[in-house]
């Protein structure tokens, strides 16, 4: 199962798991997650939300997921 | 009733010059009240990693998405790629190509660095992005900024959520002067009479956030910062009277009885 990091923490998952399956899983995890209200980001570039699905997570890929919240 | 004029950044209009952040509040209730009160068309908003709870901020489901402009900044970045990244992000995210660049250099004073700020800046506005720059109040780096190509420059009045207020009028007075496009004093606010003397001063602006959202009441506060941000943008444009040191009587000095 490949290790990557996922919001700066390490974590397998499952082989061929793409950006879309890993948000479910933190969905299943944590709660509902809109996908309008979070971007992603792999190896520090943005993939985009209609991409999703086509786009499959390897070993020792960085994946940071953000939303929006209250600042100054 | 006369209000000030409307301020225009990068070519969009808005009618407050009050800028306000939707951080530190005690409740999405108190926030959404002091929102209104203040008046503002503009409000700040971070991006930030999907916490172990999943869902969004609860802050943000309250805020009136037709009715207030969302301004994302990158506040906590401390280098130039990573506030270049976060802008990218909230691109992203829905919020447009508008950000508030800040590249801090200090994590105790949160003071911006300054060749950070320049350098993603450049990357930005190359990238179509219009860029209200963070700065410090320091006039050349402020020129800087401006030359970088950025819509809005936002020197601070003292360092954020310090309280202090506008610590070197000098400073944003020189800035002022040198700058075509509009500043804004951004960071230090305290109290009503701080946004005063921004305006008087001339800037075109003040965005602040601790300032309402730590006060004991932030919706009386609020009010407060949008009557103040007017008091100061007329006191500016009727031209205050010169200091002097000796008094000038007010009332006719002869004819006084038992002269």
């Amino acid at each position: 199962m490949p290790m990557i990091r996922v919001n700066g923490v390490a974590r397998e998952i499952p082989t061929g798991t793409t950006v879309e399956g890993l948000v479910s899983l933190l969905e299943a995890e944590g709660g509902p997650l809109d996908r309008r209200a979070i971007a992603v980001e792999v190896n520090r570039e943005i993939v985009p939300r209609s991409t999703y699905p086509a786009r499959p997570l390897a070993m020792s890929d960085e994946v940071e997921i953000v939303t929006i919240v209250g600042g100054g | 009733m006369l209000s000030p004029e409307p301020l225009r950044i990068g070519g969009v209009t808005f009618r407050s010059r009050l800028i306000v952040g939707t951080g530190k509040y005690r409740e999405p209730e108190t926030m959404v009240a002091a929102l209104d009160a203040s008046g503002c068309d503009v409000v700040t908003v971070a991006i930030r990693r999907v916490g172990g709870e999943g869902a969004t901020d609860p802050v943000l489901s309250h805020l009136d998405r037709a009715r207030y402009r969302l301004l994302p900044n990158t506040a906590g970045c401390f280098d130039a790629a990573d506030a270049v990244r976060v802008a990218r992000l909230s691109r992203e995210l829905g919020l447009g190509d508008w950000v508030k660049l800040e590249v801090l250099g200090d994590r105790r004073t949160l003071l911006p660095d300054p060749i950070g700020t320049l350098e993603a800046c450049r990357t930005l506005v190359a990238e179509g992005f219009t860029v209200l720059a963070y700065t410090s109040d320091d006039p050349v780096m402020a020129l800087r900024l401006q030359e970088a190509g950025a819509a809005s420059v936002m020197p601070a009045g003292s360092p954020i959520g310090s309280g202090q207020g506008v610590l070197n009028p000098s400073a944003i007075r020189i800035i002022l002067e040198s700058l075509e496009v509009p500043v804004i004093v951004d960071a230090g606010v305290g109290t009503a009479s701080d946004v005063t003397i921004a305006m008087e001063l001339g800037a075109a602006g003040v965005l602040l956030n601790t300032g309402i959202a730590g006060a004991a009441d932030p919706v009386a506060m609020a009010h407060a910062m949008r009557h103040a941000l007017e008091a100061g943008w007329f006191a500016h444009r009727a031209g205050r009277i010169p200091r002097r040191l000796y008094a000038s009587a007010s009332s006719p000095l002869h004819g006084v009885v038992g002269e």
